[in-house]
């Protein structure tokens, strides 16, 4: 057995059903063993989207995704989507091929050094120099992914250690690492904290979903009653019922998230890290607030806010020795009052597709086994203000890094990781030509992605931004020189409508949810419409702006 | 202000750059670094002498995520002149 082979029966042995990647000159032994390989193989058309559709089925499925490259470029296209991974800590492990040891450090053919270029964006990495390392590199590898704060890991494989023969025995799957329970103390001081609170509030994050800790985060939130906000990566922790969820904080919060936040006495920190974009101005956030922190990743706890208890270990045991019914029902009230009065308002002027209540329609008649990706830009955060979420994996976006071209590619993952689920990329038609080719993947193995193009014809929060902060200079954001998507899509061989007009959003969702395989809606929406409310850049939370809709 | 880092790393590919990246991506400028092999080879131990930027306790914990690194101690400067 060569050291290909032995590395396809390695991803096996790890549970591997589907990998995604893009074959070339160093890569090509372990191509040659994976014609024997028990698990899929996608094969995209760019590196970058390989990477992005493994960190997509990571997120929906808990298991470790896995990408593949070559060498040299190949290698290099997978960078955004480390980084993606990295920043949002989802567990990818991925397999770059390297020119043969021998030439190394010679600028030979499709050589760079991946490692090197990697180092800070990855958890770790690992260069294979010998061949007796490679069963555990592997190992250590997928452990590495999920252990703790899950993360991407980096192998790469000279070719002549992937046609190396070695010896046949595997070495035993080791244990994954235990998670650490936080101390007692600790969690007795946080007790007392929640029980002498008068207006206290949970800020939940990507962490909880991470920690398989929704249904005990559920019913913490149950027996507290606790009103609750959530980052961009932490919506779907609470039920979409529970009427003291208050949405999504921070930037494009909900006014209600953003109000209570800026009145707690106390913040219960849930898997979240003071992000730049839930805080606002970090010196003026929730300003009255005391702080218990759990988190898994000792680094985030007092990184960017002084924290009175914090909680390092699972989440598990933290919400369950915190499940403390609180009397608190003024607090309530009044978070339920200002719920109310901040709802969105879905009506609108115009005559065209007015996108925030195309989105709100979809949520309201998708159900719970609907999964939505997302792009990056205006449409992002339309989703996260106007669509419920039953579970935090239902929603895949790109948070930490802010990928444009991330919704296709991630939610190709999603579908071999749910076969069971709907899901619907929902993109912008910058984000859209940023991984465009991807709808040959879709075409070659039917995947039946449903694609919501939001289409402004121009690049709309830079816009938006220049509008507001730029004095309406625009700068390299016209894209009106688009091309017809529906005839890009027809030529790919997938599916396509054209809607513009209010009245066909009831026509969009019905095709969205009942079309069989692959579809893309080519949605023509207002070009001046912006994302509201909107917390400009060095102001609090409390001072969100807000215009007219058109 | 300064803090001095002392730090056992496993003595493998681009350990010493992973370790000088953290510390330059965390905000922090090295003033002074010595490295050597332990006896068997196997690791590494490295002395760093980095300013304070935002606090040797949060450049401690990032650097002790990393899978390489055996073990850190982070001391002000005053403290490892008088017990270091």
């Amino acid at each position: 057995m060569n050291g290909a082979t032995f590395l396809v029966k390695a991803l096996e042995r790890e549970g591997v059903d589907v990998v995604f990647g893009y074959p070339g000159g160093a890569i090509m032994p372990f191509y040659d063993a994976l014609l024997e390989a028990e698990f899929r193989h996608i094969l995209v058309r760019h590196e970058q989207a390989a990477a992005l559709a493994a960190d997509g089925y990571a997120r929906v499925s808990g298991k470790v995704g896995v990408c593949i490259a070559t060498s040299g470029p190949g290698a290099t296209n997978l960078v955004t989507g480390l980084a993606n991974a990295m920043l949002d800590s989802v567990p990818v492990v991925a397999l770059t091929g390297q020119v043969p040891s021998v030439v190394m450090g010679t600028d030979a053919f499709q050589e760079v050094d991946v490692l090197g270029i990697t180092l800070p964006i990855v958890k770790h990495s690992f260069l294979v120099k010998d061949i007796h390392d490679l069963p555990a590199v592997v190992h250590e590898a997928f452990r590495i992914a999920v252990t703790g704060r899950p993360g991407p890991v980096l192998i790469d494989l000279p070719k002549d250690i992937q046609n190396a023969e070695m010896p046949p025995n595997l070495v035993p799957r080791p244990d994954h690492m235990p998670v650490p329970a936080p101390p007692a103390d600790s969690l007795q001081q946080a007790a007392a904290l929640l029980a002498e609170a008068r207006r206290p509030l949970v800020y939940a994050g990507g962490g909880v979903g991470m920690a398989g800790a929704v249904e005990p985060f559920r019913e913490f939130l149950a027996v507290t009653g606790l009103p609750v906000v959530t980052t961009l990566k932490g919506l779907g922790n609470a039920r979409p019922d529970n009427d003291l969820f208050l949405g999504m904080l921070g930037m494009h919060g909900a006014k209600a998230a953003n109000y209570a936040v800026q009145e707690c006495d106390l913040l219960v920190v849930v898997g979240a890290r003071f992000d730049d974009r839930a805080t606002g101005k970090l010196a003026e956030f929730a300003p009255k607030a005391k702080v218990i922190h759990m988190d898994i990743d000792a680094a985030e706890l007092g990184k960017l806010r002084e924290t009175q208890v914090p909680l390092r270990g699972g989440l598990i045991p933290s919400l369950r020795a915190l499940s403390i019914p609180l009397d608190i029902d003024d607090w309530r009230l009044h978070c339920k009052a200002m719920a109310v009065e901040h709802a969105y308002d879905y009506a609108a002027p115009g005559k065209g597709i007015y996108a925030p209540r195309l989105l709100h329609r979809l949520s309201q008649a998708a159900g719970d086994k609907t999964i939505i990706s997302c792009d990056v830009g205006q449409h992002q955060m339309w989703v996260a203000q106007h669509y419920r979420f039953h579970q935090p994996n239902h929603h895949l976006t790109s948070g930490g890094l802010g990928t444009m071209g991330y919704g296709l590619p991630a939610a190709m993952g999603a579908c071999y990781a749910a076969p069971d689920h709907r899901v619907i990329a929902v993109s912008g038609d910058g984000s859209f030509m940023m991984n465009i080719q991807e709808l040959a993947t879709l075409k070659r193995y039917n995947i039946p992605v449903k694609i919501l193009l939001l289409d402004n014809s121009c690049l709309g929060m830079v816009r938006q931004w220049q509008d507001l902060f730029f004095a309406g200079r625009k700068s390299q954001v016209d894209l009106s020189d688009n091309p017809d998507f529906t005839r890009v899509a027809e030529a790919f061989g997938i599916p396509s409508m054209q809607v513009r007009r209010a009245e066909e959003e009831s026509d969009t969702v019905d095709a969205l949810l009942q079309t069989e395989g692959p579809l893309l809606v080519h949605a023509l929406i207002d070009p001046t419409e912006n994302v509201w409310p909107l917390v400009p850049p060095g102001a609090n939370n409390a001072q969100m702006m807000e215009g007219a809709r058109t | 202000m300064s803090f001095i880092l002392q730090i056992r790393l496993k003595n493998i590919d681009g350990v010493l750059e992973r370790v000088l990246g953290t510390i330059r991506y965390r905000g922090h400028q090295l003033l002074r670094l010595m490295a050597h092999p332990t006896p068997d080879g196997s690791s590494m131990d490295v002395t760093l002498k980095v300013d304070a930027g935002r606090g040797g306790t949060h450049l401690t914990r990032h650097l002790q995520k990393l899978f390489d690194v055996e073990a850190v101690e982070c001391y002000s400067e005053v403290a490892h002149a008088r017990y270091g």
